[in-house]
């Protein structure tokens, strides 16, 4: 049996039938003299696959960039992001910067400037402290009260965008000098120095339009430089204030008070006394004369000498710090210096008159230091944010003067 | 067999009558049913006459409707539909319809012949689709390799291996056969 015959027989048989075969000439028939129809089919395959690139293409341009900027934001805001140097947080303060919020390019540069060391630590470290130190005053920077919250503080966490944008404002532009914060007697403070809520200007507050803040901060030790001071401005506006208060001193001030001070007790004054400045040696000089023995009430540990009334006083080292050399008051402010530098600044946060609370006048304690001017004694607290002034015979309070630094 | 113009278009009755047997023989050796393999018929001649195209020879006009037969059986066995259909019912169809047109006389040496028919038939329609279609074209319509080669579009040396393994997968199933 061959199986070719085979097949030919079996596979011969499979035919059509006549009917079948009509119909299928019939169905041809009618398919190829039916008019071509439009290509629906064909216009739906091109018509989806280009539909499909356009919304790929819209998408990926859409999304790229909210994608990228939402790493950068969490690349700050995360933990875990370490950028290892100041290079690349500038890098994204250009890139944010361009999206609007204005931050100043140098960024290393300015956060070195406003004490925070950006080499040893990670630039989204530094700007978190920036926003916990401006809400906490520990960074010494300038805050402009229109940054912060309406009362001047800050009662919310900062978010990112607000931080940002805060430091957009603190940094108007790239290389621009912060913004001098005045002090209640009109002077201007570096950008060293933070001010938590916005100055209230005090009743009889005295205009003294000079600028003592010239020396750059330390941006390693907070404690050591805050506040730089113009030796000439302070001679300016210790003139105006005497025009304004005392006139003329000769006329004021008494004789007994023109005899020399008495040498403080067991105190060398070589060794203790530190040098004034050589600005200030005359107005020392000639306020030492002013003041008598029975009225100076310089005697015990940490007041050393005064001078003028009210204005220049010895400070103690041990009580402010390490090279302090004189507290000196003017107007509603008040100053512990070393030299020209101011060290810590107070400002006064009571009217005149007023009465303060018990809690917030601390009369005993190793930190209470007695200062001797005319009518008056000081009250130092001791944690030295806080100077009081009493009035010497009844006891009253006359002023307190808050640290601001 | 009339002379017939290579032109598509100019003898519709004669192409019809002439070919489409064999392409409805390669539809139902490829697809197994009946109904399917009217439809590829009439597919591929809707295409040929579609196409208009003037031919170079008598065998490039055949080859041109076995190549488009096995691509439009291709197609449909591809398609969803045919695949989740029941894959051996238009064979059982074709058989029943075998029986019924060979019932009329139903004498001993009829039968043998019926058996022996529908043996080899059943063996070559459980080999693979493209055993199937070597098969056919080679035993059937008598072509040589090299002509099922450029039909089909494979190397000769494929369906030299195709056929050698249709044989071999016959075999078993027919042992009374010389291949």
């Amino acid at each position: 049996m061959n199986f070719k015959e085979e097949y030919k027989k079996a596979a011969g048989s499979l035919t059509p039938d006549k009917e079948c075969v009509d119909r299928m000439k019939a169905a041809v028939l009618e398919n190829i003299s039916r008019p071509k129809s439009f290509p629906f089919k064909r216009v739906a395959l091109v018509g989806g696959a280009v539909a499909a690139c356009a919304v790929i293409t819209v998408a990926a341009i859409t999304v790229v960039p909210l994608l990228s900027r939402e790493r950068v934001l969490n690349t700050y805001m995360g933990n875990d992001a370490a950028l290892s140097s100041s290079e690349s947080c500038a890098g994204y303060a250009e890139d944010i910067g361009e999206e609007g919020i204005s931050v100043q390019s140098n960024g290393s540069s300015a956060l070195s400037d406003f004490g925070v060391n950006s080499d040893d630590a990670a630039p989204s470290d530094n700007l978190t402290e920036i926003a916990a130190a401006s809400e906490s005053d520990m960074l010494t920077t300038t805050v402009n009260p229109a940054v912060g919250s309406s009362d001047g503080g800050y009662d919310e966490e900062p978010r990112v965008s607000d931080t940002l944008e805060d430091l957009g404002e603190v940094f108007p532009e790239s290389g621009a000098e912060p913004e001098t914060t005045l002090l209640p007697n009109g002077a201007s403070i570096s950008p060293s120095v933070i001010a938590p809520e916005p100055f209230e200007e005090a009743p009889g507050m005295l205009p003294v339009e000079t600028s003592i803040c010239d020396t750059a901060p330390s941006p390693t030790n907070e404690s050591e430089t805050i506040i730089g001071a113009d030796s000439n401005s302070l001679e300016a506006a210790l003139t105006d204030i005497f025009e304004v208060e005392t006139g003329d001193l000769s006329e004021t001030i008494p004789e007994a008070a023109l005899e020399p001070l008495p040498e403080p007790e067991g105190i060398e004054p070589e060794t203790e006394m530190p040098p004034y400045p050589e600005v200030m040696e005359e107005e020392t000089e000639a306020a030492s004369e002013t003041m008598s023995a029975e009225t100076n009430p310089c005697t015990g540990a940490g007041v050393e000498a005064h001078s003028l009334d009210g204005i220049v006083l010895a400070a103690k080292e041990e009580l402010f710090g390490e090279g302090v050399t004189a507290l000196r008051i003017v107007g509603n402010s008040a100053m512990i210096l070393n030299g020209d530098n101011v060290l810590i600044a107070y400002e006064a946060t009571f009217v005149p008159g007023s009465i303060p609370s018990e809690s917030d006048i601390p009369r005993t304690g190793a930190a209470i230091e007695k200062y001797g001017a005319e009518g008056e004694y000081l009250v130092c607290s001791n944690d030295i944010n806080l100077i009081y002034v009493f009035d010497r015979q009844s006891g009253s309070f006359i002023n307190a003067y808050k640290k601001i630094s | 067999m009339d002379v017939m113009t290579l032109k598509a278009g100019d003898s519709f009755e004669q192409v019809m009558g002439f070919y489409m047997p064999m392409v409805y023989r390669i539809a139902l050796a490829r697809l197994g049913s009946r109904e399917d393999a009217e439809d590829i018929t009439q597919e591929v001649f809707a295409r040929y006459f579609k196409a208009d195209i003037t031919y170079e020879s008598e065998e490039h006009r055949k080859a041109w409707l076995i190549r488009c037969a096995v691509n439009c059986t291709k197609s449909l066995a591809g398609s969803a539909w045919f695949r989740h259909r029941a894959g051996d019912a238009g064979l059982e169809n074709m058989r029943e319809d075998e029986d019924e047109n060979s019932a009329l006389s139903p004498t001993e040496d009829y039968t043998e012949r019926l058996l022996r028919k529908n043996a080899v038939l059943d063996a070559v329609m459980r080999l693979p689709v493209k055993y199937r279609t070597v098969i056919h074209l080679f035993y059937f319509e008598d072509m040589t390799i090299s002509e099922i080669s450029r039909a089909i579009g494979v190397r000769e040396n494929t369906v030299k291996s195709q056929l050698s393994r249709a044989r071999e997968m016959l075999k078993p199933m027919l042992k009374e056969v010389d291949f």
